[in-house]
């Protein structure tokens, strides 16, 4: 599963830790995704940063739900619109497989009831989850607290 | 207050044996020497570099440069916003006049990039992307690939044609007294040179390069002089894969341009020249419609069909673009103010933008 930071007032959803939203300073909530998706950009890099190694691939996947994120694919240099699935590695790397997955029944948004009204969102107060899995404890947590999160 | 810009001095672009600080003593020297008068020693100093503490082994930039200067006394600050520093300095410059704080502010900017090896000037440029980018690996180039991909797919372009841009702006710095590369090189050239991040070749990426430039600046007092009529800035989520993809592009251009535009109080088709950021071939066909000159998915027939050219309806990087220039990624946005202000001036010689 993969979680997303979004935002309650402008809606920009990253992967990046953050307190508040990165575009206009709002409240955030998150939402969880399978992490199936959709390759929409790919590259290979001849001249990669240390500790990785020439080729090094990368894409970028639009996430079934919503949402983007960069991943290392698994195999090949996939072609923009192959479907696969994202998963969380070690060191929280994203690593993209083709044709892999979850159900896509659990693509729905987690979005927090306060949606509309709160300033600050707890973790707490997010709704159920359709179709993620929670197995092995809670997901990894990227999102930083908000001021009334700790 | 009107912002002048009273001279210039930019450094020859390329592998350069001096240090950093060296560099920028020698344009802001330049800057110096060829104002209007000795009355034009600054009251304030402005340095700009991106990453000069990693890849020149140096930090306390403005004092050392000062100190070359024979400006210790001046106040001295350091500006940095990562690939636009040259502009980011030129701007806060332009503001501590315009503010009255001072009445002559001079902006150096630069950049060393080739005491390092690739790989490591490659990791050193990458820490400016987000630390979720970095943490699987991407580079500068690799994030511009997967920008250009998503570009050139929106449109339906082939990466083929964008070879043009590079093909042109390698003809005009061909006439650059100052440029890294002055060599011609064909569609095909850049099409057969080897994939940096696929789709982009090596011709498509601007070379990894040293040198610096300066401007003074000073209260207008002569209506002949080139004055700031508008400036804009803008900045954007680090995070490059959640900016929103619609227009493909660049908000923070496209913000930018619109605050200057506003300030300057002119339109889009009173631009004469423009000077735009190409470090990757596609990104110029990108500012080119950020910056409203084209519609979306545009630039590229636009190019194409020569409107851009020296001799076009507006020439865009008459002097060769940071593909042709070289890019020391401090320098770049004050080397491109430097070279429009030759420009206006009409002292741009062989790359005089408008000739026959």
């Amino acid at each position: 599963m993969i979680v997303l930071g979004s935002c309650l007032k402008c809606d920009l959803r990253f992967v990046e830790a953050a307190a508040v939203c990165p575009e206009c300073g709002g409240a955030l909530t998150r939402e969880e995704r399978t992490g199936r998706g959709q390759v929409i950009a790919a590259t290979e890099i001849s001249v990669p940063p240390a500790p990785w190694t020439a080729p090094h691939r990368l894409v970028v996947v639009e996430l079934e739900g919503g949402g983007r994120v960069l991943a290392v694919p698994s195999g090949p240099l996939p072609g923009p619109g192959e479907k696969g699935a994202v998963e969380r590695g070690p060191q929280e790397r994203l690593t993209w497989t083709a044709g892999a997955g979850a159900p896509t029944r659990g693509a729905r948004a987690s979005r927090c009831p306060r949606r509309n009204g709160a300033a600050t969102v707890r973790c707490g107060d997010l709704g159920p989850t359709l179709g993620a899995s929670f197995e092995g404890g809670p997901p990894p947590l990227l999102l930083r607290s908000g001021p009334r999160a700790s | 207050m009107t912002v002048a810009i009273l001279s210039t001095g930019l450094t020859p672009f390329g592998k350069r044996p001096e240090r950093l600080e060296d560099l920028l003593a020698e344009a802001g020297r330049q800057a110096i020497e060829s104002g209007p008068s000795s009355s034009s020693a600054p009251d304030a100093l402005v340095v700009g570099s991106m990453s000069a503490g990693s890849l020149a082994g140096v930090e306390s930039l403005a004092p050392r440069v000062a100190d070359r200067l024979g400006l210790s006394r001046v106040p001295a600050w350091r500006a940095e916003t990562a690939s636009a520093t040259g502009a980011g300095a030129f701007q806060l410059g332009a503001h501590l006049v315009a503010s009255q704080a001072f009445e002559r502010v001079l902006v150096v900017a630069g950049e060393k990039m080739t005491a390092t090896s690739t790989v490591e000037t490659t990791t050193v440029l990458s820490r400016s992307l987000s630390p979720q980018e970095v943490l699987h690996g991407a580079t500068m180039p690799a994030m511009a690939a997967l920008v250009s991909q998503l570009y050139l797919s929106r449109y339906g372009l082939p990466i083929e044609e964008v070879a043009e841009v590079t093909v042109r702006n390698r003809a005009c710095s061909a006439h650059n007294p100052r440029a890294q590369l002055t060599s011609l090189v064909t569609k095909e050239e850049v099409n057969r040179s080897r994939m940096v991040a696929s789709p982009l070749r090596l011709l498509h990426v601007s070379a990894i390069s040293d040198g610096a430039g300066a401007v003074m600046l000073s209260r207008s007092h002569d209506p002949a002089e080139v004055t700031v009529r508008g400036l804009g800035q803008s900045t954007e989520v680090l995070e490059v894969v959640a900016r929103p993809l619609e227009p493909v592009g660049f908000r923070a251009t496209r913000r930018a341009a619109r605050l200057a535009y506003d300030q300057a109080a002119i339109g889009r088709k009173e631009v004469q020249v423009a000077e735009v950021h190409d470090a990757f071939a596609p990104f110029q066909l990108i500012d080119l419609e950020d910056l409203g000159f084209c519609g979306p998915g545009e630039a590229l027939r636009w190019t194409l069909e020569g409107r851009g050219d020296p001799n076009g309806v507006l020439p865009v990087n008459p002097s060769g673009g940071l593909l042709g220039r070289g890019h020391p990624v401090g320098v770049s946005g004050l080397a491109q103010i430097i070279e429009v202000h030759r420009q206006l001036l009409g002292e741009a010689g062989a790359m005089q933008a408008g000739r026959p």
